[in-house]
């Protein structure tokens, strides 16, 4: 059943204030027939008795469709279509803009509305569709994301109607839990439930004039509404209202996919009629930030990451197999460039024949041969040209993620420089703290256990900063040469072998005695760059397995067959499925669900599956290959990288 | 009115200061340290008004506002100063972290004799015992010699100094290095002092570590655990001289020495392969449970006589022992004198560093690059 949405029932008349004569039917679904009301405002006239003016209520009323009709005649003002497209937007404002999956369940629930404008012709069977969210916006959307928590606090999302790649099915979620694929159930969210549009705002992908009309739609409308009990909750969804927190996150960089409100269209609804969860500010101007609202506002924003990180996924991989024919050479260009030759050519041809012609004829002739080429060669140049700016709207994003990821590791460098500095000095005092505590508190056991578990954790604070100082030390640009994998090999475990203890890992290697295997020339930080976002994703295999003793092999050698020299890379973590051995490298692949917006940028960013896109980028600037293969015995996982071993002549 | 103060630790981090000073104040009763910024420092030490035990001093202090000296500077300025006569003789030491060092000063030599001893910041962390002894170390080693330059026959009281008699001294020692002490005491103290530790204390030559000495006798240390302590004890050739507590060392000349009184029919140590060392020493009850060593994979053969140096730069520095035959020759920042060993490093981190470290020398590299396959 619906609920009543407003209290003082003078909606009705509003419809006044637009034309003379009211008519609205409306027919149940179980009803074979409508009921109507007409109202003829024209008779309210002032010193006439309200009871003189009928309103007519009519039964059995033929309806072919079920629902509500409202038809307003006898209009005071011209009603353009710009203006029907305005009023609709402001309708959209007001109603929750399309019902959500689990209505369907329950046939005694609010349906919701879908709403269309109709302009009225003179033939009432000809009306023309003015206006429609599912022809304006929904349609062009490139993805739909769901989410629904169940009665008990299970959560899950999906993602459907993928424009990009497959969609991908029901999955449980917990913002708390990202690296479990069975978390536990929300402590307090119940019934749920969430559906956005999504769309990639790049006019390449779209009409120039759907482009505009979306983008100003989305500009406008953009963004992800709240409803409580079947009512709007403003501000939740306003323009300039940010409270997932998108805006923020896409300002920063910090997920390098489109992300931002002006990317979504969506409604989320919770169910709280007695207002424990869910309940407004007596100003009406959101809801208390309650532990419940919280917990909402971390899915939903965990939800959307993840979704956008495997649509930028599918994306990437789309369009970087374009890329990988751009950077070679690509014969269409060299196609299209001759036509354009050719057309310059004929049309040359053509002035010059015209100019001495003698007769008409072969004016003519010339002309229509040039008219031909010029027209080949405008439709291939148009074809490369959606190309180009394809590819080029690609290393736009290519570039911004590379800057965002350059900024990051430039403020880890910055960071691992002031802790070190200090660390040494804090730690002497600290230390000292701490045994002094022990001794004199010695009969105060839960204090001299504070002490010991402070000192320990100060410990492995103290393996991380040395190790970040390694690998900032690492990453320092020394200019690009034959790289040794040998030495970056026994630098890299010198470094994080003490991180690595400190997580229970024995980090081992083995690398030829007397041969640095030299590559081809790259920089020394490449190297440490790839080892650091193997070891990364090692570690966070290996945790999430149970094998034991926890291992890490890095080894370093020259494959028999080939003018390369080798880095595998082997751990004892939970392993790569088969399926998964391919994609791992994709930009974006992570098995993990995103954290809320609110988790930080590093958080962000290390969980948006971009280490090994980095490896694979790194190594295919060499010209090197990288792989999953299959591990030898005792261990789980093997990443595989060749790459070309230096030429006589790179020295 | 002068007064005498503990050491001072010159840093531009107030903190940091008192944090390091703290710790090292921590090990022994009888060694303060006190943190003091640059601008107290040049002008309490450098006007002489006050002597400390012995000055710390940190590289870049400029996170000071308007501070623009660094550590050398002043040190530069005290060295000066001393060596005119106008301020006491008291120990420098350099006490800075490792990245400040190499961004200032790595591959530039020019302030290394400034001074006495280079620590680094991150290595308290570890060896806070032995950085306190040298400390200490160093106070006796300037009293001693600040004492030196008032005697009338030097030269006797510098070899009684290093711990032995003049019959020893003419057995293991070198005249040159008594000459340099000698006369770097007619100068000033830390001119000898600087000799003392960089020529002679610090590095391998007439003195040997405790693990070049294992080394040596071809003995895995660690693994013969007591049988190896106790047999330490037993050898008459240990460093006893000035400084000895804190830099032990065993002399060089002794050790064949020993062997050739202890195993007459047994050639020069130097020419046995690892294997027939061992074997003679465990021939003797007294060290028949010593362990025997075995070369690494990276470092090819079998009589080794030197560390490789590039193994002991690494952080944390690992001890791998090099057959000078085998073994690449390193070269110096600075020339060393005659007595003082000359630096090896084993064929595998040769080879892995070669591109990168241009003290190897080329010609040792190729002939064993051709000689074990490897790629250099």
């Amino acid at each position: 059943m619906r609920q009543r949405a407003g209290r003082k029932g003078i909606g009705r008349f509003s419809a006044q204030r637009l034309g003379d004569h009211l008519t609205l039917t409306t027919r149940r679904e179980d009803m074979d027939t409508a009921v109507q009301l007409t109202v003829d405002w024209s008779q309210f006239t002032r010193g006439r008795e309200l009871s003189e003016v009928s309103v007519t209520i009519e039964t059995e009323i033929p309806l072919r469709q079920t629902g509500t009709l409202i038809r307003i005649q006898r209009l005071a003002d011209p009603w353009t279509d710009a203006q029907i497209r305005r009023c609709w937007r402001s309708v959209i404002e007001l109603q929750q803009p399309f019902p959500i999956a689990p209505v369907e369940d329950r046939p005694v629930a609010d349906p919701g509305f879908k709403v269309r404008f109709v302009r009225g012709g003179q033939i009432l069977t000809d009306d023309s569709v003015i206006a429609d969210l599912n022809t304006e916006v929904l349609s062009h959307l490139h993805a739909a994301i769901e989410l629904q928590v169940s009665s008990d606090g299970i959560a899950q999302w999906r993602l459907t109607r993928n424009a990009f790649g497959p969609d991908r099915g029901w999955t449980p979620i917990h913002h708390g839990f990202p690296e479990q694929k069975s978390p536990p159930p929300y402590e307090l969210l119940r019934n749920v439930y969430m559906r956005t549009f999504y769309a990639v705002l790049d006019p390449t992908l779209f009409s120039p004039f759907i482009f505009t009309r979306l983008r100003d739609v989305l500009a406008e409308q953009g963004g992800v509404r709240l409803y409580r009990n079947g009512f709007r909750v403003v501000p939740y969804g306003d323009p300039d209202n940010d409270w997932l927190r998108l805006d923020e996150m896409y300002a920063k960089r910090s997920v390098l996919a489109p992300i931002a409100n002006r990317n979504f269209f969506g409604v989320v609804q919770v169910t709280d009629p007695e207002g424990h969860l869910f309940d407004e500010h007596t100003s009406r101007e959101g809801l208390i930030e309650s532990s419940a609202f919280a917990e909402l506002r971390r899915l939903i924003s965990s939800v959307l990451s993840t979704a956008v990180l495997k649509i930028a996924e599918d994306r990437g991989r789309k369009s970087r197999a374009g890329q990988k024919k751009a950077a070679t050479k690509n014969p269409e260009n060299d196609t299209a460039f001759d036509e354009v030759q050719n057309a310059f050519d004929v049309a040359k041809h053509a002035v010059d024949t015209v100019a001495s012609a003698e007769s008409i004829v072969d004016a003519k002739t010339a002309a229509d041969a040039a008219a031909l080429a010029v027209t080949a060669a405008t439709r291939a140049f148009q074809a490369r040209r959606a190309q180009i700016s394809e590819a080029e709207s690609q290393l736009a994003n290519e570039a911004a993620m590379l800057r965002f990821l350059a900024t990051l590791g430039m403020a880890t460098a910055e960071f691992s420089h002031e802790t070190g500095m200090t660390f040494d000095a804090f730690r002497l005092d600290f230390t000292a703290v701490f045994s002094a505590v022990q001794q004199l508190f010695s009969e105060n056991s839960a204090l001299a256990d504070q002490a010991q578990r402070a000192q320990k954790m100060l410990n492995r604070l103290d393996a991380l900063t040395s190790y970040l100082n390694v690998l900032a030390g690492a990453r320092a640009a020394r200019g690009l040469r034959p790289a040794s994998i040998t030495r970056s090999i026994l630098d890299f475990i010198r470094g994080v072998e003490a991180q690595a203890k400190s997580q229970g890992i024995l980090i081992e290697s083995e690398v030829p005695a007397y041969d640095a295997l030299h590559t081809r020339p790259m920089h020394d930080a490449e190297l440490a760059s790839i080892l650091l976002n193997l070891y990364t994703n090692s570690v966070k295999a290996i945790k999430r397995s149970a094998i034991v003793p926890r291992r890490i092999l890095i080894v370093g050698d020259r494959p028999s067959d080939s003018n390369d020299v080798r880095l595998r890379f082997l751990d004892t973590g939970d392993g790569i499925p088969q399926d998964n051995r391919e994609k791992v490298f994709d930009a974006f692949f992570t098995t993990r669900n995103a954290p809320p917006t609110e988790s930080g940028e590093i958080s962000q960013a290390t969980g948006a599956g971009l280490g090994l896109w980095i490896v694979q980028q790194i190594t295919a600037n060499v010209r090197g290959e990288v792989t999953v293969v299959d591990p030898p015995q005792g261990f789980s996982t093997c990443i595989e990288l060749t790459i070309p071993a230096e030429g006589e002549d790179e020295r | 009115m002068k007064d005498n103060l503990p050491w001072i630790f010159v840093d531009d981090a107030e903190d940091a200061a008192s944090a390091y000073s703290a710790e090292l104040s921590r090990v022994r009763n009888d060694l303060a340290v006190h943190g003091w910024n640059p601008n107290s420092a040049r002008t309490e030490l450098l006007s002489g008004n006050k002597t400390p035990t012995g000055v710390l001093l940190d590289v870049d202090l400029q996170s000071i506002p308007g501070e623009l000296g660094t550590g050398p500077g002043i040190a530069q300025d005290l060295r000066v100063k001393q060596r005119a006569g106008k301020i006491s003789e008291f120990p420098v030491v350099r006490f800075a972290g490792q990245k400040p060092v190499a961004a200032n000063l790595e591959g530039d030599p020019a302030s290394d004799d400034l001074f006495d001893l280079k620590i680094a910041k991150e290595s308290l962390r570890d060896n806070l015992v032995s950085i306190v002894a040298q400390l200490k170390a160093l106070e006796d080693i300037y009293g001693c010699f600040n004492s030196l330059r008032s005697v009338e026959n030097v030269s006797e009281s510098i070899i009684a100094a290093l711990g032995v008699s003049a019959q020893q001294w003419e057995r293991w020692g070198d005249p040159r290095l008594e000459y340099r002490l000698s006369s770097g005491l007619t100068h000033a103290t830390h001119i000898a002092v600087g000799d003392l530790l960089r020529n002679f204390l610090l590095p391998a030559g007439l003195l040997v570590s405790t693990d070049l000495l294992a080394i040596r006798l071809g003995v895995h240390a660690e693994r013969s655990g007591q049988a190896w302590s106790e047999f330490l004890e037993s050898l008459p050739f240990r460093y006893g001289g000035i400084g000895a507590s804190a830099f032990p060392g065993w002399w060089a000349k002794g050790i064949d020495e020993w062997w050739s009184n202890t195993f007459p029919e047994a050639p020069p140590l130097a020419s046995m392969t690892i294997q027939d060392r061992i074997a003679t020493l465990q021939r003797q009850a007294a060290t028949a449970n010593l362990v025997g060593l075995e070369m690494p994979k990276d470092s090819p053969g079998d009589r080794p006589w030197r560390l490789c140096i590039l193994s002991c730069e690494m952080n944390p520095p690992k001890v791998v022992p090099v057959d000078p035959a085998e073994g690449v020759r390193v070269l110096g920042m600075t020339d060393n004198p005659p007595w003082v060993d000359l630096q090896y490093a084993a064929l595998g981190p040769a080879v892995h560093r070669n591109r990168i470290d241009f003290r190897l020398n080329r010609n040792d590299l190729s002939r064993l690059a051709k000689k074990f396959g490897a790629r250099l």
